[in-house]
């Protein structure tokens, strides 16, 4: 007959055993997906923003990876997404913007990409979208397409990872909320929340949910700066505002 | 014959083509407002000034950038002889209606066309009908034509250049400077007797020659018969004895003449009607073969070409297939076809026609506009545009440029990836971030969404507002910024633009306009 206090021995145990066997199996897909990756692919470009470098678990984004931005229609989660590009689009080249509602803005890009690298592309219907993004991710000629999808089977999650890994470069694909907790193919999940301070600067909470190794359920805050179109940490001095938990447990 | 065209590479650029389009050009000059040549640019531009009364700082910018109005005051174009020699190679194909010997006369400027009359003239009633036919029919394109016809190339030559020194005829409309030239014709066997009064550089000489002529007090072609025929080449080199000889007709001058192109077009037909879509691409990709075998000896690759599928009782179907740079692989452009075939509605085909309707040279690949095209080696970002816009279509795949404009909707333009119209971009580019470009929604919302603001004072900041069916309470909120355009666009706009944050950290671009409407224009 167990105690209330062994059964919570014994739960804890079962715990850790999960998350060696979880750690151990990370481990292995990742060796797995290292011998799957073309000769001389296995580059990754820091992000230059060092919070978010922090977060990632490779420090940066491997060449080659789908990633998924979970964000509101106005939180930024599109203008962070493409603020991190910035090295890779500097490195590689052209920038695809899939833009099915046409209502991708370039004047806003400009001062993060050269627009002679940016290529706009209006399908008419949800078809059409993944199509093209899938064609361009497995480009080897694009240095990054960006997308936003409000719905993605896994199906063609799984399509667009794998065109990706074909491609070498980067596929950004912004998502709602909703999307959390989904199955998902992507390389990596990060989760973009506006947060309302009183600094001038704008906020964002950004969470790691999903990675090869394992998400840490770990959130940075960082802070954009408008006028010098920077990414940092929050500055020390200003109020600092409170990081919620996960959402998920 | 010879037909002069004296202001040629002005009015070419004033004018349409030759065709049934130039019909529709502006009758009165004052309103023709194309931009013009050398000269004609400051004639226009101070025809501009006057037009526009008091002239506002930004104006010229104004209408020039939009394109409202076509005008070329706003800048000076630079003189292209090549493109004065194709344009007028075109207009002597277009000549051909009056003879089948049309060409181009050989000289420093390109201005002349000369013509083999000699059969045809009696199909237009007679020279001197034939030659006034000419000059009013390019009258009606805006060309000043000065005609003359003789027995040889030379004395036509002569006589249309420096024939009559004065207008004869002035026409109907006294205000119109233009004088119309009456054309000079000599009759047959006289044309030696018409040429001896002309000034020797009717005679097609090179100007030093007519320098070192005139030092020595000749001027006209009588004074040149008169010396010694046996000193001519000694003492003015080889060219005006036989220069004199052409003109004269002791020395046969033949016309090069202007070969219509020869389409490149593959047909193949069909007594049953075929339904098979693989068997359609099979006979496509063997028609393309066949085209490409013949521009493959040019060293041209194929930029843009036409399928129509013939079907009986349908209208034809077709499109066009575009690349960014040119190629030659059979297996892109098959690619390209199928995945237009793809969208097509195609049943019962019964003829299939292809037709390669722009083409460049491989090895210079100067119709690509895109650096990174250029950079791109393997060439897989061309032929990534190239898949993209053949299946979602020309308009779906493009490129933006930022144009200095203040109305948001307006600030940036997108041009075609692949198509006609495409210009090299010049070596200048700007790096990312080098153009102070104000704070803007990175999505804009293609036509301002109406929404309910309240405001704690009337005309003052908005404090809250329902957007997509919720009620927010704005936490921050920057501006107004004042966009306003100018009076004399269509349509202006004078709005009051506020950067607001919402308690769900929303980020939205509002504007209030002139009739204190607000609206929803841009996500953060």
């Amino acid at each position: 007959m167990f105690s209330y206090r062994d059964g919570d021995y014994e739960a804890r145990s079962m715990t850790d055993k999960r998350e060696n066997i979880r750690r151990e199996l990370a481990q292995q897909l990742e060796k797995l997906c290292a011998l799957r990756r073309p000769e001389g692919r296995d580059g990754v470009t820091p992000t230059g923003i060092p919070p978010l470098d922090d977060l990632l678990p490779d420090g940066g984004f491997r060449d080659g990876t789908f990633i998924e931005w979970l964000g509101e229609s106005a939180s930024g989660a599109e203008q962070l997404a493409l603020l991190a590009a910035r090295p890779m689009l500097r490195d590689r080249g052209p920038l695809i913007v899939i833009d099915a509602e046409k209502a991708f803005y370039p004047p806003a890009a400009a001062p993060t990409v050269d627009l002679e690298q940016v290529i706009a592309v209006r399908p008419a219907t949800l078809a059409d979208a993944l199509w093209a993004l899938e064609q361009s991710l497995q480009c080897p000629g694009v240095g990054l397409t960006l997308c936003r999808l409000e719905r993605l089977s896994a199906r063609a999650g799984r399509r667009l990872q794998l065109a990706a890994e074909r491609g070498g470069g980067l596929g950004f694909v912004v998502r709602p909320p909703a999307a959390r907790g989904q199955p998902s193919w992507s390389d990596l999940q990060l989760s973009v929340e506006s947060v309302s301070s009183e600094s001038p600067g704008r906020r964002w909470q950004v969470e790691l949910l999903r990675s090869r190794r394992g998400a840490g359920e770990r959130a940075v805050l960082m802070e954009y700066d408008d006028a010098t179109n920077d990414v940092h940490s929050p500055s020390e001095l200003a109020p600092r505002a409170p990081v919620p938990k996960a959402a998920r447990a | 014959m010879c037909i002069r065209l004296p202001n040629w590479p002005q009015e070419r650029l004033c004018r349409k083509r030759p065709g049934p389009e130039a019909e529709r050009a502006p009758a009165d000059p004052a309103l023709d407002q194309s931009p013009k040549f050398g000269l004609g640019a400051m004639a226009s531009a101070r025809l501009n000034l006057r037009r526009g009364g008091h002239a506002l700082p930004d104006m010229p910018t104004e209408a020039g950038g939009h394109g409202t109005r076509k005008s070329g005051f706003d800048k000076a174009l630079v003189a292209d002889p090549s493109a004065d020699l194709s344009a007028l190679r075109k207009l002597a194909r277009w000549c051909r209606r009056y003879s089948p010997l049309v060409g181009v006369g050989e000289s420093d400027v390109p201005d002349s066309l000369l013509l083999d009359v000699g059969g045809s003239a009696h199909l237009f009633g007679g020279e001197e009908s034939l030659a006034r036919q000419v000059v009013d029919d390019l009258s009606r394109f805006g060309l000043t034509a000065h005609v003359a016809i003789a027995d040889t190339v030379g004395a036509a030559w002569a006589l249309a250049h420096d024939g009559q020194p004065a207008p004869t005829r002035q026409p109907k409309a006294a205000r119109q400077p233009k004088a119309v030239r009456e054309p000079a014709i000599a009759p047959a066997g006289q044309h030696g007797d018409r040429l001896r009064t002309l000034p020797v550089e009717a005679l097609r000489l090179a100007g030093d020659v007519v320098a070192t002529l005139d030092e020595l007090g000749i001027r006209t072609i009588g004074q040149l018969v008169a010396l010694p025929r046996e000193t001519l080449p000694s003492r003015f080199g080889p060219t005006v004895l036989r220069r004199l000889d052409q003109a004269l007709g002791e020395l046969p001058e033949l016309i090069e003449p202007e070969r219509p192109e020869e389409p490149l077009e593959a047909r193949w037909g069909s007594e049953h009607p075929i339904e098979d879509r693989f068997a359609i691409e099979t006979i496509l990709s063997r028609l393309l073969d066949e085209l490409r075998g013949r521009i493959e000896r040019r060293n041209e690759g194929i930029l843009e070409f036409l399928v129509e599928l013939q079907s009986p009782g349908r209208d034809a179907v077709r499109f066009a297939v575009g690349l960014v740079r040119p190629t030659l692989e059979s297996r892109r452009l098959s690619e390209l076809v199928r995945l237009q075939l793809e969208r097509a509605a195609v049943r019962g085909v019964v003829g299939l026609i292809v037709r390669i309707t722009r083409r460049a040279p491989l090895a210079a690949d100067q119709s690509t506009i895109f650096d990174t095209v250029r950079r791109d080696g393997h060439g897989t970002l061309a032929w990534l545009l190239d898949r993209l816009s053949n299946r979602l279509g020309r308009d779906a795949v493009l490129s933006p440029k930022l144009r200095p404009d203040f109305q948001p909707e307006r600030a940036v333009e997108y041009r075609h990836v692949v198509g006609p119209g495409l210009r090299a971009r010049d070596g200048k580019r700007e790096p990312a971030g080098s153009r102070s470009v104000p704070c803007r929604p990175l999505r804009l919302l293609p036509e301002p969404a109406p929404v309910v603001v309240w405001s704690i004072v009337p005309d003052g900041p908005p404090v809250r507002l329902r957007w997509r069916n919720a009620d927010c309470r704005i936490v921050r909120c920057e501006g107004p910024e004042r966009l306003e355009t100018g009076w004399w666009r269509e349509g202006p706009v004078s709005r009051d633009y506020f950067r607001i944050d919402t308690e769900d950290g929303q980020r939205l671009w509002l504007f209030r306009s002139a009739d204190d409407a607000w609206f929803v224009h841009g996500e953060f």
